[in-house]
C-alpha cells in the first residue's frame, strides 16, 4: 500500500515535470491576451481538455504531497484518517469546480 | 501501511528538531513541504477562484487583472512563483535521488546549492517575461 503510494507519487511527479514548463509558457503567453482572446483559447475543445487534464495531473500530485505530510506529522489515527478524507474530497471538488468553469466558458 | 497502531511508549523521537543544528539539506528538506502545501493551498482553493472571475465576464476579468497589478498581490504572486520553481526542481533533485543518483553528501550540499541559485535565477527572468517586475 505504501509502496504503491511511493511509486504513484514519484510518477506523478514527473508527469509534473512537462505539466509544470508547458503551464508556465501557457501563462507567459497569455498575458498579452486580451479578455475575448483568451475566452477564445480556453473556451476551445482543446483548451478545456488540455486545462481539465493538466490540473487534474496537478491536483493529484498535490493531494498525494499531502496525504503523506499528514500521515507524518498527524499521529492520532482517527484524525489522520479524517484529515486525509477531507484532504481528497476538496481535491477532488476542487477538480470539478475547475472542469466546470473550464467547460462553461 | 506497514504499521497500523503507532506505539505510545515515551521512547524518543529522532530527529530532535530542537536541538538539532539547522543544515542547507535540511532546509531544503522541509521548504520542499512548506512549499508544496502551500502550492496546495493555491491550486485548490486561489486557481479556481481567479479562473473562474477571469473568464466570467469583460468586468470581473478587468478586476482582476487590476487586482494582480497591485504591489502587494505581486509580492505574493512573485513569492508563489518562486515556491513553484523552487518545488519543481528541488523535486527533479528528489527524483535523482530515488533514482539513485547523488545521494552522496557532497552532491547533496552542490545539487541543494544549486537549486537554490537556479531558482531565484528561473523565477526572475518568468517574472520579468511576465510583467511581475
Amino acid at each position: 500500500m505504501s509502496l504503491q503510494h511511493w511509486k504513484f507519487q514519484r510518477i506523478s511527479a514527473l508527469i509534473m515535470i512537462p505539466v509544470v514548463i508547458v503551464s508556465i509558457l501557457y501563462l507567459i503567453n497569455i498575458t498579452s491576451l486580451s479578455y475575448d482572446e483568451l475566452i477564445l483559447d480556453l473556451g476551445s475543445t482543446s483548451g478545456t481538455i488540455i486545462g481539465s487534464l493538466f490540473i487534474g495531473f496537478i491536483l493529484y500530485h498535490s493531494c498525494m504531497g499531502l496525504e503523506v505530510i499528514i500521515e507524518d506529522y498527524v499521529h492520532t489515527e482517527s484524525v489522520q484518517k479524517d484529515l486525509i478524507s477531507i484532504t481528497k474530497l476538496l481535491h477532488i471538488t476542487s477538480f470539478f469546480m475547475t472542469v466546470l468553469i473550464l467547460a462553461s466558458i | 501501511m506497514l504499521m497500523t497502531k503507532r506505539p505510545i511508549s515515551p521512547r524518543p523521537l529522532s530527529p530532535h528538531l530542537q536541538i538539532y543544528r539547522p543544515q542547507l539539506t535540511s532546509l531544503l528538506s522541509i521548504s520542499h513541504r512548506l512549499t508544496g502545501f502551500a502550492l496546495s493551498m493555491i491550486f485548490v482553493v486561489i486557481s479556481p477562484v481567479l479562473l473562474y472571475f477571469l473568464t466570467y465576464s469583460k468586468e470581473t476579468h478587468s478586476i482582476v487583472i487590476a487586482i494582480l497589478k497591485n504591489g502587494f498581490v505581486k509580492m505574493l504572486f512573485s513569492l508563489a512563483m518562486f515556491a513553484l520553481i523552487y518545488h519543481f526542481l528541488n523535486g527533479i533533485r528528489h527524483l535523482a535521488w530515488d533514482a539513485g543518483y547523488g545521494l552522496d553528501l557532497d552532491s547533496s550540499y552542490k545539487s541543494g546549492y544549486l537549486v537554490l541559485a537556479m531558482s531565484l535565477i528561473i523565477t526572475f527572468v518568468i517574472l520579468l517575461l511576465l510583467g511581475a517586475i
